[in-house]
Order: C-alpha cells, then sequence, then structure tokens
C-alpha cells in the first residue's frame, strides 16, 4: 500500500458517520416548486434527482483519484424523507448510542424537525404502505412472522452488468429517444405512462453527465491553484475523465471505475435501495481496459492496483443509511451490502479467472476493509489454486470473500427462466441472493420467521408473546394421532402466513411502482429503456420477488424433538412437552436436557434428524415458488437470515429443540448454533440434503480455526472441502477463521481489539461493534476443530 | 504373541463377514492427520500397549467415559458411516484411516473392513503400533493402501518403561513391512522426557535411514486427553508435563529433513 492509499485509508477508517440534512433539504425545496406539482410521478422524480446533482455541495479529498461523494463530505449520509422519516427520538438514540452511532448535529435536527418532517409527513412511502396494508399484516409483522424489507428502504437489490462500460449515457440518451419514437399513442393505452418514464430517464442522464462536468471544473479549479506539479497534473488528467464518463463510454481503466462510481452515486442518491448497488463482475468488467492499458503502456500492474484501493476507499467512505424506529435501534451495521464478484464463468461458459481476478484479490486483503463486501464465485472449470489464494485471505480472518458456487447459481437462475446466457452473466449479491447482472428486479421482501410457525402449531394458531390468535385454528397437538397429523398442522400454518405475506409483498409493489419510480436506475437496467417501464414497475427483463426462510435448523430440530420423542421413541408425551414449553423449561431439566443433548439434530450427517429437512424446505418451497409478483414476475425463496435471526429469536418462545424464550434461532441453513458436533464435512452434507436449485441462495456459516489453514495441506483440504460441498449442488459457504480464545480476549478487552473483523451472515463486521447476542453467537457457532 | 481373538472383548461373530461386529469408541471425520487428503478415522477398542502419553486411553478402558461412543458395529454398518464423506475423499485423495487402539487386536474385523474398503476402492491406511501378529500385519499391509507406523523409542528398555512392553517385535515386523510394497508412513510421538531427546532422535533416524521408508510424522505430545483421563478414571501418568516447544519440534523436525526424510509436522 502506497502512502496515498495508506493516507486515504486512515482517513475514511477515522470519518465518524454524521447525517446530513443537504439532501433532504434539496428534496423538499424541489417538492414545493410549481414544476414539481406540475409534473407526473417519474417526472417529479427526475426533478429531485436533477436539483440534487445540480446543486449539491462536491468534495474533492487529498490524494483522491475516484471522486464522487453522496454527502457533502465522506461518511457523510444523507436521510430519504420521502422514504421514511426519522423521528427526534431516532435521531437521539443514532447519535447518542455507543455502538454505530450517526452523530446529529443541532443544526441538523432542527432543520429536520422544523421544515423537513412537517412536509413529508404522511407523504412517506412508509406512512403509505402502512396506511393500506391490512390488519391481519400488521399482526403478523408485529408479531414477529415476517419482516418488511421495503418499509423503509427502497427495493433496489440490483447489480450492474456491462452496460456502462460500453455506452455512455448520451448513447442511453439516443435509445431513450428511438424508445419514445417507437410508442404508439393509437393502441398503446399506457404510451403516455411509458413517455413520462423516458423523459424521466432522460432528464436523470443529463442530471449525472452535469454532476459529472461540474467535478470536471472543480477538478480543473484545483489543478490552477495547487503547488505540487505531479498533483497538478494528476488533477488535471481526473478532469478530463470526468469530462469524458459518464457521457461517454470509458476508454481506459482509470474511466471506467470513475465512470461506475458516479453511476453508484446516482443509484443510493436517487433513493436508499437495499444493498446500495453494486458493480458486480468486476473483474470481468475491468479486464478490457485493463488488458488495453497494459498494452498500449497507459497502465500498469501498480497503478491499476492504485486505482482499484482508491476505488475501494470510496465506497467504505459510504455507511448505509440510518434506519427508523425499531429497525434503527436492532440494526448495528454500516455495511451496506455491495459485494463484489469475482471468478465464475463467461457468458459462453468458459473460466471467467483472469489476472485482474487475483490482482483484486490482493487489493482485499491489503485493503481490509468492511466495504465492499467480496465474494468469488468458484466454478468447476476455475483452477483450484483461486480457492487456495482464497483459502489464505480467508485465514487472515475477516470474513471475506465468501465462496460460491456458480455452477448452483447458473442452474437456479436457468430454473427460473433466465437464458443461459443471462444465467451465466449473473452471480450473487447483498449476502447470497442471485440475479442475472444487469437485467434482473429482484426484490428482497422480508425474512421469514419458520420457528415461530412451529411456536404457532404448538398452540393452535395462538402466539403466546402478544396473546393473540394469529393463525388458523390446526388443533391442539395432544389431538395429534401421528407426526403426520402433526406436521399438516405446521404446513397449514404456513400456508396462511406465506399467504399474508404474498398479498402484502404485491400492495407494496404496486405502491412503489406507482408512488416511487426509479427513473434513474431504470436507464442502467435492461430491458426499462426498451420497455418504457420504470425498475419498480416490471421494466427490467427479469423480475424477481424472494422471501428469505430463517431458522431451518430450529424448525428441523424442533421437529425431530416431536418426531423422536413424542411419535417414534415415546420418551415423553405431549402434555410434558407443551408444559415444559410454557414454563420455558423452568423446572424441566430433565426435559430440557434430553431435548438439547439426546435428541438427533440437524447438523451432524444425521438421516434421523435430515431427513426433516427436505420436507420442511418442500413445504416452505411449494408454497412461495412461482407465484405472481407485482411485476410480472414471480415470488422465490432465499434461506438467508443477515442478523435477523436473533430479532426472530427474540420474539419466538421456548421450542422443542430446547431453545428457551428469546434465544437466538438458527441462521440461514447453518445448524443450530453448537448443534453440530461431528466436524465440518458432517455438516456440509446436512445442509446439502435439500435442493438448493430450487432456491435463489442459501447461506452457511462455517467457523474454522486458524490452524486449519495453517500449512499447505490445510490450505489443499480446505479447497476440497469446498469443493466436496459443491459438488452435492450447495450454493455458498463462508468462514470465519478466528480462535474462541481471540473472541474471548476481545469480548473482555474490546478497546484491544477494534479490527477484529468476523463474519456475521451474509457480510462481515467488526466483532466489538456487534450487540451482544451476536458476540455470543459468534462465540458459541461451532469450532470445527480437528485434532 | 497377541492373541486375535481378545479376552474381555467380545467375541468376533461367526456369521458371514458383513455382520462381523468390531467395537468402535470414537468415528473422526475431516481428520487430516492420518494419512493423505481428507480423511475419517475410526478408532477400535483393544490395545497390546499402555503408552503412558495415549491420547486414546477410551481403547483399553474397563468402561465408557461419560459422553463416550463406544458401540459395536458391524462392517457393513461402519462402511455406510465411512462412505458419508465420499464426496471429500474424491476430491482430496483422501479415504479411511483405521486406528485405535490397535486396529489388529480385533484382527477379524479390521481384515473385513479393509477388503471391503478395498472392493468398495476407498482408500484405506491402517494405523499400527507395530507389537502385533507379523502374519496379521503382513496380511492386512497386503489390503490396505497405506500403512501408518508408530516408532515409540529404539531403546528397548525405554519402550518398555513408557509403554508396558518391549519392541522386538516391533522392530522386526517393521523389517517384514520393508519386505513388501505397501507404502508406510512413520509416525513420531515427541514425548518430553520418553523418547524426544537428542539419543532417540539419532536412533531413530540410523534406523530408518536404512530403510525404504521416507516419509516421517512427528506428533507432539499435546493434552487434549487430559479430560478423557479424568472422565475415565483412569491415572494420568503425563499430567503436569508441557508439550514440546515450537523451537523443539523444529529442531527435530530439521534433522529428519536434513537426512532426507519428508518432514511433517502432526498439531
Amino acid at each position: 500500500m502506497n502512502p496515498r492509499i495508506q493516507a486515504l485509508r486512515t482517513a475514511t477508517l477515522a470519518a465518524v458517520p454524521r447525517i446530513s440534512i443537504e439532501r433532504a433539504t434539496i428534496v423538499t425545496e424541489t417538492a414545493k416548486s410549481p414544476e414539481y406539482a406540475r409534473a407526473s410521478m417519474p417526472m417529479k422524480r427526475a426533478l429531485v434527482f436533477k436539483a440534487i446533482f445540480e446543486t449539491k455541495r462536491l468534495h474533492i479529498g487529498d490524494g483522491e483519484l475516484i471522486v464522487g461523494e453522496r454527502g457533502p463530505e465522506p461518511a457523510a449520509v444523507p436521510t430519504y424523507p420521502e422514504i421514511c422519516i426519522h423521528t427526534r427520538n431516532d435521531f437521539e438514540m443514532l447519535d447518542g448510542r455507543d455502538k454505530i452511532p450517526y452523530r446529529v448535529d443541532e443544526q441538523t435536527k432542527r432543520v429536520h424537525l422544523d421544515e423537513i418532517r412537517p412536509f413529508w409527513e404522511g407523504l412517506s412511502q412508509r406512512e403509505r404502505m402502512f396506511r393500506e396494508l391490512p390488519a391481519e399484516w400488521h399482526d403478523a409483522y408485529e408479531a414477529g412472522i415476517f419482516t418488511e424489507f421495503q418499509e423503509q428502504r427502497s427495493p433496489g437489490h440490483t447489480v450492474l452488468g456491462e452496460t456502462i462500460y460500453q455506452k455512455g449515457f448520451l448513447d442511453l440518451k439516443f435509445e431513450i429517444r428511438d424508445a419514445i419514437a417507437a410508442l404508439d399513442f393509437e393502441t398503446d393505452p399506457l404510451a403516455y405512462d411509458k413517455r413520462e418514464e423516458l423523459r424521466a430517464m432522460d432528464t436523470c442522464a443529463d442530471a449525472l453527465i452535469t454532476y459529472a462536468q461540474r467535478h470536471a471544473a472543480e477538478l480543473e479549479k484545483l489543478a490552477a491553484s495547487e503547488s505540487d506539479f505531479d498533483r497538478a497534473a494528476e488533477l488535471r488528467a481526473m478532469a478530463a475523465v470526468c469530462r469524458k464518463v459518464p457521457a461517454n463510454a470509458p476508454e481506459t481503466f482509470h474511466e471506467a471505475l470513475q465512470s461506475y462510481w458516479f453511476v453508484h452515486v446516482g443509484v443510493i442518491t436517487e433513493l436508499n435501495p437495499w444493498d446500495s448497488f453494486n458493480p458486480g463482475r468486476l473483474d470481468q468488467h475491468l479486464w478490457p481496459f485493463y488488458q488495453k492499458g497494459l498494452a498500449d503502456g497507459t497502465l500498469d500492474e501498480e497503478s491499476a492496483r492504485e486505482l482499484l484501493q482508491a476505488f475501494w476507499v470510496k465506497f467504505h467512505n459510504h455507511p448505509a443509511p440510518p434506519k427508523v424506529g425499531v429497525t434503527a435501534q436492532e440494526s448495528g451495521t454500516y455495511t451496506d451490502f455491495a459485494l463484489i464478484n469475482l471468478g465464475g464463468v463467461k457468458p459462453d461458459g468458459s473460466d471467467a479467472v483472469n489476472d485482474l481476478t487475483y490482482l483484486i484479490l490482493d487489493v482485499i486483503e491489503e485493503m481490509r476493509l468492511l466495504q465492499p463486501s467480496s465474494m468469488v464465485q468458484v466454478s468447476k472449470k476455475n483452477p483450484d489454486r483461486l480457492l487456495r489464494r482464497v483459502g489464505r485471505i480467508v485465514k487472515t480472518g475477516f470474513g471475506q470473500p465468501s465462496i460460491f458456487n456458480t455452477d448452483a447459481v447458473v442452474q437456479e437462475l436457468i430454473r427460473q427462466g433466465k437464458s443461459l446466457e443471462d444465467a451465466r452473466r449473473g452471480g450473487c449479491s447483498g449476502c447470497v441472493e442471485a440475479g442475472s447482472f444487469g437485467r434482473e428486479a429482484y426484490f428482497l421482501s422480508g425474512y421469514f420467521n419458520l420457528p415461530k410457525i412451529l411456536e404457532l402449531a404448538l398452540h393452535d394458531g395462538f402466539d403466546p408473546r402478544t396473546g393473540k390468535q394469529l393463525g388458523p385454528h390446526t388443533g391442539d397437538p395432544r389431538g395429534f394421532e401421528t407426526f403426520d397429523a402433526f406436521f399438516a398442522a405446521f404446513e397449514t400454518q404456513l400456508a396462511h402466513f406465506v399467504g399474508i405475506k404474498i398479498r402484502g409483498n404485491n400492495l407494496i409493489e404496486t405502491m412503489f411502482a406507482r408512488h416511487m419510480p426509479a427513473p434513474f436506475l431504470s436507464l442502467l437496467i435492461d430491458d426499462c429503456i426498451a420497455r418504457g417501464l420504470d425498475y419498480h414497475q416490471g421494466g427490467a427483463r427479469y423480475n424477481t420477488t424472494y422471501i428469505q426462510g430463517v431458522g431451518l435448523g430450529t424448525v428441523t430440530d424442533g421437529l425431530s424433538s416431536i418426531l423422536h420423542n413424542i411419535y417414534q421413541d415415546k420418551r415423553c408425551g405431549w402434555e410434558t412437552m407443551l408444559a415444559a414449553l410454557d414454563a420455558d423449561f423452568a423446572g424441566h431439566d430433565a426435559l430440557h436436557h434430553m431435548f438439547l443433548e439426546e435428541t438427533p439434530k440437524y447438523g451432524n450427517d444425521d438421516d434421523r434428524a435430515d431427513d426433516l429437512v427436505p420436507r420442511v424446505f418442500e413445504a416452505f418451497w411449494k408454497l412461495i415458488d412461482g407465484r405472481p409478483n407485482a411485476r410480472g414476475g414471480s415470488h422465490r425463496v432465499d434461506m438467508l437470515p443477515t442478523t435477523c435471526h436473533v430479532y426472530f429469536g427474540k420474539v419466538t418462545g421456548a421450542l422443542p429443540d430446547g431453545k428457551r424464550a428469546g434465544e437466538t434461532v438458527s441462521e440461514g441453513i447453518s445448524p443450530v448454533q453448537g448443534a453440530d458436533r461431528r466436524g465440518p464435512t458432517a455438516a456440509l452434507n446436512s445442509a446439502a440434503k435439500f435442493d438448493h436449485i430450487k432456491t435463489g441462495g442459501t447461506l452457511l456459516n462455517q467457523k474454522l480455526s486458524p490452524q486449519l489453514l495453517a500449512d499447505d495441506e490445510g490450505l489443499a483440504n480446505f479447497t476440497h472441502l469446498v469443493r466436496g460441498y459443491f459438488s452435492k449442488d450447495a450454493h455458498h459457504i463462508q468462514f470465519n477463521v478466528v480462535t474462541r480464545d481471540t473472541l474471548l480476549e476481545a469480548l473482555a478487552h474490546p478497546e484491544k481489539h477494534r479490527d477484529l473483523i468476523v463474519r456475521v451472515a451474509g457480510y462481515s463486521d467488526y466483532f466489538v461493534n456487534l450487540t451482544p447476542e451476536l458476540q455470543q453467537e459468534i462465540i458459541r457457532r461451532t469450532e470445527q476443530e480437528e485434532f | 504373541m497377541i492373541s486375535v481373538a481378545n479376552a474381555g472383548l467380545r467375541t468376533p461373530g461367526t456369521s458371514p463377514q458383513a455382520a462381523r461386529t468390531g467395537r468402535v469408541f470414537d468415528i473422526k471425520r475431516f481428520s487430516s492427520h492420518d494419512g493423505p487428503g481428507i480423511r475419517t478415522t475410526v478408532f477400535l477398542t483393544g490395545c497390546p500397549l499402555r503408552c503412558a502419553w495415549c491420547h486414546n486411553p477410551e481403547a483399553f478402558a474397563l468402561h465408557d467415559r461419560p459422553g463416550g461412543q463406544v458401540r459395536d458395529m458391524t462392517v457393513a454398518g461402519l462402511v455406510r458411516e465411512l462412505e458419508k464423506d465420499v464426496s471429500y475423499y474424491d476430491r482430496s485423495g483422501g479415504g479411511v484411516t483405521i486406528s485405535g487402539g490397535e486396529p489388529l487386536f480385533q484382527a477379524a474385523f479390521t481384515l473385513d473392513l479393509l477388503r471391503t474398503c478395498r472392493k468398495r476402492e476407498l482408500h484405506s491406511a491402517l494405523d499400527t503400533c507395530g507389537l502385533v501378529d507379523p502374519a496379521l500385519l503382513l496380511e492386512a499391509a497386503a489390503i490396505a493402501d497405506l500403512v501408518l507406523y508408530d516408532l515409540k523409542a529404539i531403546d528397548s528398555g525405554t519402550h518398555r518403561s513408557w509403554t508396558g512392553a518391549p519392541n522386538e517385535r516391533v522392530l522386526e515386523n517393521l523389517a517384514a513391512l520393508e519386505r513388501t510394497g505397501v507404502p508406510v508412513w512413520i509416525r513420531l510421538p515427541l514425548i518430553p522426557g520418553a523418547n524426544e531427546n537428542d539419543a532417540n532422535i539419532d536412533a531413530s533416524i540410523a534406523l530408518l535411514s536404512a530403510t525404504r521408508f521416507r516419509r516421517v510424522s512427528l506428533l507432539p505430545y499435546h493434552r487434549i486427553a487430559e479430560g478423557k483421563y479424568r472422565g475415565l478414571g483412569l491415572e494420568n501418568r503425563m499430567s503436569g508435563v508441557e508439550p514440546p516447544s515450537d523451537e523443539r519440534v523444529e529442531v527435530i523436525r530439521k534433522r529428519f529433513a536434513a537426512a532426507g526424510f519428508d518432514t511433517h509436522v502432526g498439531r
């Protein structure tokens, strides 16, 4: 790392996130204008976008090579009052808390409370949604049966394809013109709507070009007053880059990175989409520019490395937008889930790994930053040395990169109806979610609490925590003669709440399409321009809505306990089990021990428990997969938790697997924390016992002790372990490599371990910043040590 | 001479081979120091030795420890368990290691297991202490893909005082293996106070240099078994002994390496 990058890295690590009122002020002023009042909905959004990028303050940091900030300076995070509005309490909580604070100064608080909040109250998307959603949805939501992604962020959740590396925004403007010319007002009743949407896209394209030109002017001004000759030349070169992109297609490595970065800032400023935004297959997109630069002598490996490192810092400068209400309290991370993809296959199916793949892995290892997150796609066509290189980085213990099975992802996408080439151009974003990059709007709609469904089935649809009869009456378990009869009750409860969730999703999607289009994002994703439809309205070539199942391990173990202890081995009766659950196991120590220690558990390659996994998964999957969403696409299933398993555990009572009320449920498809005791191969085999190809992503956490990766033999076995798991069509695996002792030491002396990064769930975070529950969980997660 | 059908152990059944049972006290998956690649190691009870540092006292204890896994398994049942990780053996060139105790203490079972592995194309390694009937050892070595052979001390008196038996048979059997074609990996436990002294290391190098065996695994003493001794109510003769330092292990490794051996340290 050279001194420049060292300085940039130090600065971004030291930057304290604070809330900036700039965006909210511009949005509010624009919304009060007569022009806005007259405009169609897409044009309203375009006017807002234009106003922001024509007037927002520019920031060009010392030594920067890539420019553009969402806020007035690094780590200054805007609010999005048109989506959700912070209360005074929210601000005070965010400002005052020890972990993951966002500083809010008095001026910001005053402007927000006096000017922003009064204007948007009642008009925000959050309030609009909550007004329209039915009582059954609110009841289930409050009981913690599912969460809702769109309650305070826009859907977004997409990844850029190759478009911007091949076309400038001026080219896109031509496409827009052609699309408008092709509109048929005689036969197409939506022609007017489409023209408004296309005009809005055109306005946004202009606005981003203006933003780049403003940077060019500023850079030229700085160059003129710069006393350091070299830096002055550099500033002039940067100005030339900004004059050219994104208006025109990039032609150099530097231009390609800068062009993406302007686009990135555009997307995350237009709205607050989930998982920010993401260049996706970076080693593929940049490869032609890298080769060309090396060939014509304008680039060498070191300058490419420096530009990439400067690019990494830009991601880290952008903490996730702070949430509101309970979600703000619950969410403890600055990470915004941009996941750089490396490796995999080319559209023709051949090995996509190139020199740049390894160079970017160097950058990941050296920069050691939370953002952007990174992953490596591993196909059977990729060489083992790719995995070994990954193993060496994983060994350093900051949870990156995570590892994905390209061959499974491609099959998943094809099963969902993507063309072979579009599937191969895809990858995973956020935590583990599969998508066809540049062509798909895949919304994550919310986590689904499977253990809570088990709890309801145990109580005839009654929720002990809220005291409400939430689900249908499926019968008192004491009356079930067979396990199958109980399972049928579980399925009935599941069907009931999946129905509520899907109806809610369709309503919310429609409301986003109607009230909160995203014309800038629509510019970037095929085929929004050609169709004249917004990204939120089904403009993308593929439109998917994911529901993410959480707690597979806990449900499986719970059902295993019922199957074995009550029906097969008759070790206890329903009366006893239900009494123990109602008492949260108080006074039932022997039974608790039996459930916890003497009952077959998922994660040990033990079919007595594992046979239930496909049964639970299929029940969930059949209820969701293929059901229409509101954008002409389908609902699909993912199995991932982020950190929601902690919240779901809190709202779920005692369960027959031995979980006590409030204890965390299992995450992703990982076994219940500490339940897997037969080593990593057994855990992996269990996890591969249902069909991952039917999902759009599964998440498996494995904790390894560093000794396991200590020598070349260990590294080779790491490679084989991953390959073995992937040979079973598994989707993803990620490794936490830290010792338990280190974690305990960090718990005792957080001040000495500020840099300790661990894999949480689809992302990494600073250990000391995690909530106590998550810290405990990371410690508990079975350390698969071999001896 | 060690008897095949051991007193105190259940007599292997006379039913067809696959139904023959053996007494297993542990199955460890993803073991990576018991042969090449990713392996599953099965531990059989019974042992002619009583090494002071034994990490697997379950092998000779008279009763199971709390939470212990001692059980009788048929060859067929055991192989079903061992084949669960075939996907990982395939890619890593791994397989099954039969350890103990001394696996040839349950010779009929071990031979059946080795034969079954061969028929099912599972790579098999036999981990032996060497104090076994030479005919049985040669029979097993002819079926196994690899033999892991323990060399605990070169001086017979030292061997006797730390393991309970002299080592003449061990050395004779090693010489017998020399005349076969089976790959053999030598395993040397490094026990402070017992055998990690320079004299024993020199003697080991001298002895092995005259053989065809070139792969040597050094297994430094560790204290993982302390809890097992407590659980089994057995006296732990090594209590209070510190593992050898990394530096000391490296010195020893270098000496073997300098003598032309392919060295590995199992930690």
